[in-house]
């Protein structure tokens, strides 16, 4: 005889829980890859709910023709990925050829083991998800996946379908609730590995956006429409003014007339630099970007772990960052900079030939009416503030040079356009000047105490030679509209563009309800950041020190971790297999102990001995114990399974009164 | 002779410190992981190197929460076994041809539920059984705190008796992952009778006295007393008389006296190759006596069963009958 371990029978519960689990871990998948693998993985799944007789069995084909069509299927789907990405390898066509694997498995399922694997993958799936996203709805979503395919699971185990849909789903959740102490545990202290291990794919990091490695109009004005995070920044003291946030990052040095790049000098060796004031410490949690730059309040003492300076003093990372990267810095605002190479100065004056031909102009009149560099610069930001500029995110479209028309044409711009144009009338006027790209300000979470730098506060200012101070930050946006830089992006801009509902904004009120649960939010998000996704090598080290654990290397603290393991299942164990009383049957309770006390003069209770039988032999054996004994058992009788609960004192009293001798009184 | 066995552990009654355990025989749970539990490890390794990798502490955590619930599933595992008591009744004996019914009796002392627990044929040594018979069977699910009567089945064997020897008792339950097992020793006798077959004119010539007067039956000349009832007892000789003066059902004892008895004797210079038929034939004259209500005796060489009345005396013969040794 077979035996039948396993129902796959039409709609039986383990085919149905496997489907749904299956089908939810592909889920997260659908929105981002071609519609006909969804349809087809959906196709074939569904093909099996309806594929298996109603005794659970897959309908008898002749094998060669089921074979033909395995081979048939394989061929569409490595077909059809290889035409949807042009490749069978890498992440994206990876995932896909992995979804409609776990479609053809699910298909062709006979047995328990199949059965298992199928659920497996789907695992797997939910895994792969996290590539893509990892916010607390994803972890959610994720999380109830996993309970779905442990129902799976369980169903699949219990053949004789013993537990209903309430109680799978009850177990699935007691099982996961009881891995949870052991996922803390192992999360905190499993030994973190620097990864990669090897090359990634060439598409890990597609399509993040952030500030780039150049400047060309209308780069920063996109950045500014994005509500997305850049970095959070802890402060140890107290936030500085946030006219003092200057976030340095990319120094721009050449321009064609239209996009503005870094400097050829990558090999030159870092400036010496002068710092005064007291330091600045803090933490950055940055968000994965497109450059490795990273950025620092201006300006910081060192680089930070695994980066390094350049001539131009910005702080680049020795690897792509491609994930969110935390470091730690320490600034002075107080500063003088010096030059980092001899080219650099020569390099600060080189302009296009040929191209704003007006604004090299005016530069050459100040320089040829002998004014000092300082004053120059001074009449450079008057020009600014006094002749009608106007700050906005929405300048007119050049046509033709961008500098001249600019300054005196149209005179509306972005931080993009007044730094350009600032650096190229320096030039012009003989000071050396370069464009630096960055971030400027950033909002302060009153919740959780974080600074949040958005890629909207991404800003552009220059730097100028002094002889008597060293490359000096000038930022011209200043000029224009101050509260850019008193008050961060928000004051300079409507609240249109600050993501905000349109009910909301117009309402002093709501908008401050608005902001209050965005800060909320954020704040959840910024713990979920920093304790979870950020939980990296530095961040475990902080965590051991402080649970003095701080001297042990890898092979200590598997120990540690296999040791604290045993001892939470230990305890797991001892709570579950402790032996429990019967809740609620307070008369069962009642007749055990009546049965002991007789047991212990003598007559114990045989196992095939009902209430009644066992009272019978009783009151035959001792002649003076019949009365209570046949009272206390039709009492129980009454009460247990008669449902006549309010006897269950009289029971409570009479047996208190029950204390039989070994012998006849 | 032993007749429960306890996996594991004896549970103890709430405020019991103690109980006897002499009466259970107790066994140990083994677990290990099955194999697609060894193919979740796999996929344990493979998660935790792209979680490296990508350095996603989705990734770590999902990896890490696997873990936990395969380590959680082995308790869960366990738990479905320990405890559980697993009397072992007498096996009713059955005929060649017949299904041989192993009963169990699964006592769950504890509040939780039981599910999923099977048990397969794993003879230590030389099996009982012969070869293609390896009974594996699916035990009902047990609710909280009660008893469950099960059976394991047996494809039809041939007539002999039986010890099947141990068993398998195992579950995946919960995830599958893991399997906990332990060996009950069916330590009883599986008697299969001959399958009644052949004449079933009683043989006159084989008796020693044949009937004198048909419709009487032998051994009803001399009035000794009375027995109590037993069941399957032919309706005939129980005293109705004595039933209606509310003494029960009584059967009336006569003494044979050596009259009106039939004996069944192995006839001499059988050869082994007959040998199966005419034990058939022999269950079915015992039958046929036993229905009649006629005393016989068994001689079979070197067994000698004294004419007598009643169901045990059937079924000594008939276990005679399973026993015997047809090649001498």
């Amino acid at each position: 005889m077979r035996l039948s371990e396993i129902s796959l029978a039409r709609f039986s519960p383990a085919l149905l829980w496997l489907y749904a689990g299956n089908v939810l871990a592909v889920g997260t998948h659908i929105p981002r890859i071609p519609v006909w693998i969804s349809l087809l993985f959906l196709l074939i799944c569904s093909a099996r709910l309806f594929y298996s007789n109603p005794d659970g069995q897959l309908r008898q084909h002749s094998a060669p023709l089921m074979k033909l069509l395995a081979v048939t299927l394989a061929a569409v789907i490595l077909a059809g990925v290889w035409l949807s990405y042009g490749t069978l390898m890498g992440r994206e066509a990876g995932i896909s050829l992995l979804i409609l694997l776990t479609g053809m498995k699910f298909l062709e399922m006979k047995t328990p083991r199949d059965y298992h694997i199928a659920g497996f993958l789907g695992l797997f799936l939910i895994l792969t998800g996290f590539l893509y996203s990892q916010t607390i709805p994803v972890a959610v979503y994720m999380l109830l996946s996993v309970g779905v395919l442990v129902s799976a699971l369980i169903a699949c185990n219990d053949p004789g379908r013993g537990l209903a849909t309430v109680a799978r789903l009850r177990l699935a959740g007691m099982l996961l609730a009881q891995a949870l102490p052991l996922v803390v545990l192992i999360f905190l202290l499993f030994p973190r590995i620097p990864g990669p291990l090897w090359g990634m794919p060439r598409d890990a990091n597609s399509g993040l956006s952030g500030l780039g490695e150049e400047m060309s109009p209308g780069a920063i004005t996109r950045l500014i429409e994005s509500d997305d995070i850049a970095f959070r920044v802890k402060f140890e003291g107290g936030t500085p003014r946030k006219s003092a946030l200057y976030w340095r990052g990319p120094v721009l040095w050449t321009t064609d007339g239209v996009t503005w790049v870094r400097s050829r000098l990558r090999r030159a060796a870092p400036p010496r630099v002068t710092l005064d004031g007291p330091g600045i410490a803090y933490t950055i949690t940055q968000e994965p970007g497109p450059s490795s730059a990273l950025f620092a309040l201006e300006l910081p003492e060192a680089p930070a772990e695994r980066a390094f300076f350049t001539h131009d003093y910005q702080i680049r990372s020795q690897q792509p960052l491609d994930q969110r990267k935390q470091y730690s810095l320490i600034s002075h605002t107080r500063y003088r900079l010096e030059s980092g190479a001899e080219e650099e100065l020569g390099l600060a004056l080189q302009l296009p030939y040929d191209y704003h031909p007006r604004a090299v102009a005016l530069g050459r009149s100040w320089r040829e009416a002998g004014l000092p560099p300082r004053e120059i610069v001074r009449s450079a930001m008057r020009q600014f503030n006094e002749e009608p500029f106007y700050y906005t995110l929405a300048p007119p479209a050049a046509r033709s040079d961008l500098v001249d028309e600019f300054l005196f044409e149209t005179r509306q711009g972005f931080c993009e356009h007044y730094a350009a144009a600032f650096v190229v009338l320096m030039r012009a006027a003989g000071i050396p000047a370069r464009v630096v790209t960055g971030y400027q300000g950033g909002t302060l979470n009153p919740l959780d105490g974080y600074l949040v730098v958005r890629q909207r506060d991404a800003h552009a200012w220059a730097e100028v030679w002094l002889e008597e101070g060293g490359w000096t930050r000038v930022d011209p946006t200043s000029a224009v509209s101050p509260a850019r830089v008193n008050e961060g992006i928000e004051g300079a801009l409507p609240d249109s563009i600050l993501d905000m509902p349109a009910g909301f904004a117009g309402s002093g009120f709501l908008g401050d309800v608005w902001r209050r649960l965005r800060n909320t939010f954020e704040a959840i998000d910024n713990r979920w950041n920093q304790w979870v996704l950020s939980y990296d090598r530095n961040r475990q080290a902080r965590v051991l020190r402080g649970l003095g654990l701080g001297t042990l290397e890898w092979e200590g603290l598997l120990l540690t971790l296999g040791v604290l393991t045993g001892l939470i299942l230990t305890i797991l164990g001892i709570l579950m297999f402790r032996a429990r009383p019967r809740q609620g049957d307070r008369a069962r309770l009642l007749y055990d102990r009546f049965c002991r006390r007789l047991e212990r003069i003598g007559i114990p209770r045989r196992s095939h001995e009902g209430p009644d039988d066992f009272a019978r032999r009783v009151g035959t054996l001792r002649r003076d114990l019949a009365r209570p004994i046949e009272e206390i058992t039709k009492l129980y009788i009454e009460t247990r399974y008669a449902g006549r609960q309010e006897r269950l004192v009289d029971l409570e009293n009479i047996l208190r009164g029950f204390r039989p001798r070994k012998t006849a009184a | 002779m032993r007749d429960a066995v306890v996996l594991e552990r004896l549970p103890l009654p709430p405020g019991a410190a103690t109980e006897r355990t002499d009466r259970h025989q107790r066994r140990r749970i083994y677990i290990f992981f099955t194999r697609p539990g060894a193919v979740y490890c796999l996929m344990l390794m493979t998660m935790l190197v792209g979680a490296v990798n990508y350095n996603n502490s989705m990734a770590y955590i999902l990896c890490f929460l696997l873990t936990g619930l395969f380590l959680i599933n082995i308790l869960h595992t366990y738990r479905n076994l320990r405890g559980l008591i697993i009397h072992l009744p007498e096996c009713q004996p059955v005929h060649a041809g017949e299904r041989v019914r192993i009963p169990l009796v699964l006592e769950n002392r504890s509040p939780i539920q039981r599910i999923g627990i099977r048990m397969d044929y794993a003879p230590e040594g030389a099996p009982g059984l012969p070869p293609g018979n390896r009974p594996a069977t699916l035990l009902p699910d047990l609710a909280g705190a009660g008893l469950q009567s099960a059976a394991i089945y047996l494809a039809p064997l041939p007539r002999g008796i039986y010890r099947p020897g141990q068993f398998r008792i195992s579950s995946t339950f919960p995830l599958g992952l893991c399997r906990a097992w332990s060996y009950i020793d069916m330590d009883r006798e599986c008697v299969v009778y001959p399958a009644p077959a052949g004449i079933p004119r009683l043989p006159e010539e084989l008796g020693h006295k044949p009937r004198e007067q048909p419709g009487r039956q032998a051994g009803s000349e001399d009035f000794t007393g009375h027995r109590p009832y037993h069941n399957r007892d032919p309706v005939r000789m129980v005293d109705w008389k004595k039933y209606a003066a509310g003494q029960g059902l009584l059967i009336k004892r006569f003494s044979g006296g050596g009259t009106g008895e039939l004996w069944l004797r192995w006839p001499e210079g059988i050869a082994p190759a007959s040998a199966e038929r005419w034990l058939s034939q022999f269950a079915m004259w015992i039958i046929e006596a036993d229905r009649q209500g006629l005393a016989y005796g068994l001689d079979l060489h070197g067994l000698r069963i004294e004419p007598d009345l009643g169901e045990p005396h059937k079924h000594r013969c008939l276990r005679a009958l399973a026993a015997h040794d047809a090649s001498v």
